[in-house]
């Protein structure tokens, strides 16, 4: 078997589901991944979409030492909201990608062809933690393309995806859309360390157009409008800020105050 | 003492075909529950990319769809007869058929079973019989609008030939021709209340006074064809009005559904008793509606004929 800089983190979530899981059901996912690499295709497609009869939506409750072990590997890692199927799914995909490397981007792709909404979930959760993350960026961004807010919303937080593999544009339209569609923004990895001029001014278009439809104005949009702006945004919320009209002209104030 | 407002399970609905406007109105007559077999679009598929997407709207966008209405959906998955009849398209839908029959909210292979009663479909209902016994699910069978009584027995024997328990088959779209031999013969019978076509209401409570409720089902069958989403509660009322146990009318109007279907092991009252869905009030600001002040706000004429 190939090693990697994963099998620690694939320890412990494995020990997790062990701790946590019904014994029939760890005993079940174990006895699948024994198999893995002399299984046919369709039995690693059909294992895949069985796992909700076997894992529960019960928290996924880790140990310091496991969040020290993860946090070793990549500090942006966050698993605490991660459920019990949510670790199974992406345990299975792990170990696949470890077993039959040659074979697994093919797989993915047509459990992504296949997928339901569950297991959409379950695999933009889980991207980063694969081998070649990147190799991923089309799904990734498919996923943030979904009207279907769960989906936008597992690829766009508490997820490190987005913030280590999108470049600016993409990035940008996610964080636009997460503000249009109300998601929580304080859950999006690398929020503020990735604000840029290009952003800022589209956050603070988009502010002005909000204004004009006699629509509410996020404070967190005005935030980051201001953490990004270069001198061209910096002027124009300059002269906001000296308008008449209150609630522009506090919001501009504030987004001054942190840049 | 005011009774509770009923609940209802429309076990064969396909709101691919249907607006956001039916989903509110059944939510107000106070259908909490649906499941959306696999069937013909009105149109031949040409490549089995169509079947794909087909499928993936039946576990994903559909399932979305619904919950933002209140309404749990589920779905059936299977080859339907009359597509059955392109060989070459059916085989490569029988290789994806394995990916989609085991994921969560699938509560049946469906709606399979004969059109046209030819050597092709019967080849793929076999398949499909034997997909199901191998994955122990339920299966959800189609009966012909035409040669009625005779595809409706040579489903049944099918079945019984592939070793499938009669409880774990639901027959369809029977009239008072058929349902005389699938409840002898231990099957579940479900009716659809289709304008023209199928079942009237008027005659579905005749057959419930005449076979009681045991192992009968409702269903509205709605599609791209002028059909009613409102067929069950609708059926459920004038039920009610013509004196029929309330008792009778939830078996047939939502729990047999559930003991049908919820043998596959996808499919609980809990699912939608504890679900996150929104609420009625969420939809119209006002309270949630009620009963039959709810049903007759939504509907004109509950007799469909």
């Amino acid at each position: 078997m190939v090693q990697t800089k994963f099998d620690p983190l694939l320890i412990v979530l494995n020990d997790g589901l062990a701790r946590q899981a019904y014994p029939v059901s760890h005993t079940w996912l174990s006895k699948v991944l024994i198999k893995l690499e002399d299984i046919s295709e369709l039995h690693i497609l059909t294992n895949f979409s069985q796992i909700p009869r076997y894992f529960t939506q019960t928290s996924l409750n880790l140990t310091q030492t496991d969040y020290q072990v993860i946090a070793a590997i990549n500090e942006t890692w966050q698993l605490s909201h991660w459920t019990l199927r949510q670790t199974a799914c992406t345990v299975y995909l792990m170990a696949l990608a470890v077993q039959r490397p040659s074979e697994f981007k093919a797989w993915l792709l047509k459990l992504l062809s296949s997928a339901n909404l569950q297991e959409l979930t379950a695999i933009y959760q889980g991207l980063a933690l694969l081998p070649e993350p990147v190799s991923f960026i089309a799904q990734a961004k498919e996923g943030v393309r979904s009207n279907i807010s769960a989906l936008f919303n597992a690829v766009a937080l508490n997820n490190p995806y987005p913030a280590c593999y999108f470049e600016t544009d993409s990035w940008n339209q996610l964080i636009l859309k997460a503000i249009f569609i109300e998601s929580d923004l304080q859950a999006i990895i690398g929020l503020e360390q990735r604000a840029n001029p290009e952003l800022s001014r589209m956050l603070l278009d988009y502010a002005c157009e909000r204004y004009a439809a006699n629509r509410p104005i996020t404070k967190v949009l005005w935030r980051l409008a201001g953490l990004g702006a270069d001198q061209a945004v910096a002027q124009r919320l300059q002269s906001l800020a000296e308008t008449d009209k209150p609630l522009l002209q506090q919001g501009a104030k504030s987004a001054l105050a942190a840049k | 003492m005011t009774e509770a407002p009923m609940k209802f399970i429309d076990p064969h609905l396909h709101m691919t075909s249907r607006t956001t406007d039916d989903l509110l109105r059944m939510r107000q007559a106070g259908i909490v529950a649906i499941i959306e077999p696999a069937f013909w679009l009105g149109q031949p598929r040409t490549n089995v990319g169509s079947f794909q997407d087909y499928f993936n709207s039946l576990i994903g966008w559909e399932r979305f769809r619904a919950s933002q209405f209140g309404i749990k959906h589920y779905c059936t998955i299977g080859l339907n007869s009359k597509e059955a009849n392109n060989e070459a398209l059916a085989e490569q839908v029988m290789e994806l058929l394995p990916l989609y029959v085991c994921k969560e909210g699938v509560v049946a292979i469906g709606e399979i079973g004969f059109d046209e009663q030819t050597t092709l479909e019967e080849k793929y209902f076999r398949k499909q019989l034997e997909l199901a016994k191998q994955v122990d699910m339920p299966v959800l069978i189609h009966t012909p609008h035409r040669d009625k009584q005779q595809g409706t027995s040579r489903s049944m024997d099918l079945c019984l030939e592939h070793g499938l328990a009669p409880h774990k088959v639901i027959i369809d779209h029977n009239n008072e021709e058929t349902v005389q031999e699938v409840l002898e013969r231990g099957f579940w019978a479900a009716f659809t209340i289709y304008p023209k076509t199928k079942m009237g209401n008027e005659r579905m409570v005749e057959i419930v006074k005449r076979y009681g409720s045991e192992r009968i089902i409702v269903d509205s069958s709605a599609d791209w064809g002028h059909s009613d989403p409102l067929a069950v509660p609708k059926t459920a009322q004038l039920m009610l009005e013509q004196g029929i146990a309330r008792q009778q009318i939830h078996e047939v109007c939502y729990q047999n559904a559930l003991l049908a279907y919820g043998q596959s092991g996808q499919m609980q009252e809990t699912d939608w008793l504890n679900a996150d869905l929104p609420t009625m009030a969420e939809f119209n600001g006002n309270s949630v509606l009620r009963g039959q002040a709810s049903l007759e706000a939504v509907c004109d004429d509950k007799i469909i004929r």
